[in-house]
């Protein structure tokens, strides 16, 4: 059974419901399920309907419901306006800075294998399958396996001082690129993004590094619209907050 | 009824003009066509083969809360879909704690094949049993990936997942990947093979 077809059956038992399984002891009100679902609620309310939904099937099945109401109704699939961005905005300087977890670095490295080959990552079962994510966004990868797009210069792990956090890499395939680049702690907080970059160099303005300590591991990653169209993506690099 | 056709609230019969001005027959006719669709859709056969009666009580519920709201407050057609969704969903939950009852007095050991309409009772038990696996992972997982995974269980795509969870595109798109192995991870360590 290849991956896709993994996924389907997950999401079959998952979102099955037969006689007899006891509904959950404290069910949701289906206006509050509704409301999760077109995003009158804030975010953290949403959230936890969510959360509930993962262990209530009664709930989760009032939620399918919801929405395939309101699919129906719009004739396409509810891609909603909250009224508000997302919360961890691209621009927006982290929160309180998260302990380290030994864990998240290996969780970290399978990540980055998100950003190799064109935009397909191993999945958890079987061959590597794109993750299906819905923008149609397939970016190619320069070279084979063993060549990495966008390569950084500076040494992996080195520490960059908080007032001059430089970052460097390889330039793009062609003249003429534009390049964006996410720097983001190892819990995936984004700390800054950077758009529209016309040389393969960067520095961090220090206020973005607030609230983070030094020896903070971050993680930053570029990618590079090309002239042609296309566009490479690198490999996420590491480097220490000094 | 009013110069303009329209019934007043005291003769029973359900407004016709919602406040964005649409005919409310049309809207009632279409509300009961897209219940029903997603009771066939959505939920399992042993319910959806009673979708009509699901639909019938719900729309009642529809027509009631619109002619007795009628002069005293401003609704419109898509509060009538909010109002709709509430209501069969407190008639499914009302069909399902009655089968709840009916099962245990007859059947109390568990599953009633007898009058299950699902169509191969080995299946159905291996996959609820699967269904509640996912569910006792779903537990063990971080937070923020028990959430991303649960909407992408449930059929949601990434973009959607992380509008609804207020998280940028790429952290909703790593804690489904992680989440996904968490989940495979567990699964296995419970002998469950999906």
């Amino acid at each position: 059974m290849n991956r896709p077809e993994k996924i389907q059956t997950l999401r079959r038992a998952f979102t099955s419901y037969p006689q007899g399984v006891a509904a959950c002891e404290e069910e949701l009100a289906p206006e509050r399920i509704w409301q999760a679902l077109t995003g009158e609620l804030p975010a953290a309310e949403r959230r936890d309907v969510v959360a509930h939904t993962a262990t209530c099937p009664a709930c989760a099945e009032a939620w399918r419901l919801a929405r395939f109401m309101r699919t129906e109704a719009t004739g396409s699939a509810p891609v909603h306006h909250m009224g508000r961005g997302p919360e961890e905005g691209s621009q927006v300087v982290a929160g309180p800075w998260k302990q380290y977890l030994p864990h998240v670095l290996a969780a970290v490295a399978a990540a980055l294998l998100i950003t190799v080959g064109a935009g397909v990552i191993p999945g958890p079962w079987g061959a590597p399958e794109p993750i299906p994510t819905g923008i149609g966004e397939t970016p190619t990868m320069r070279g084979d396996a063993g060549e990495q797009a966008l390569a950084s210069e500076i040494e992996a792990g080195a520490e960059l001082p908080r007032e001059d956090f430089r970052l460097r890499w390889e330039p793009a395939s062609q003249k003429g690129a534009r390049y964006k680049v996410t720097v983001m702690t190892e819990d995936l907080e984004t700390v800054v993004t950077a758009r529209g970059l016309e040389e393969p160099v960067y520095r961090v303005p220090p206020e973005r590094f607030e609230g983070l300590d030094d020896g903070t591991r971050l993680l930053w990653q570029v990618e590079a619209r090309l002239p042609s169209g296309e566009q490479e993506t690198s490999a996420s690099h590491t480097n220490v907050l000094g | 009824m009013n110069q303009h056709g329209d019934h007043s609230p005291s003769d029973g019969v359900p407004p016709r003009t919602a406040s964005d001005g649409r005919d409310f027959s049309e809207t009632y006719v279409e509300i009961s066509q897209r219940l029903e669709k997603a009771v066939a859709a959505v939920c399992p056969r042993w319910l959806a083969d009673r979708r009509e009666d699901l639909v019938q009580v719900a729309l009642l519920r529809v027509m009631d809360l619109a002619r007795k709201s009628e002069g005293k407050r401003e609704f419109s057609s898509s509060y009538l879909w909010r109002v709709a969704h509430s209501a069969l969903i407190d008639e499914i939950r009302r069909q399902r704690r009655r089968q709840e009852i009916s099962l245990d007095d007859d059947e109390p050991g568990g599953f009633d094949f007898a009058t299950s309409h699902e169509a191969d009772p080995e299946q159905d038990a291996s996959g609820r049993e699967v269904g509640d696996g996912i569910r006792h992972c779903l537990t063990q997982m971080v937070q923020n990936r028990r959430l991303a995974v649960t909407l992408y269980l449930q059929g949601h795509s990434v973009p959607e997942s992380a509008e609804i969870l207020g998280w940028t595109l790429k952290k909703t798109e790593n804690l489904v990947y992680r989440g996904l192995t968490d989940l495979r991870d567990c699964l296995s360590s419970m002998g469950l093979e999906p």
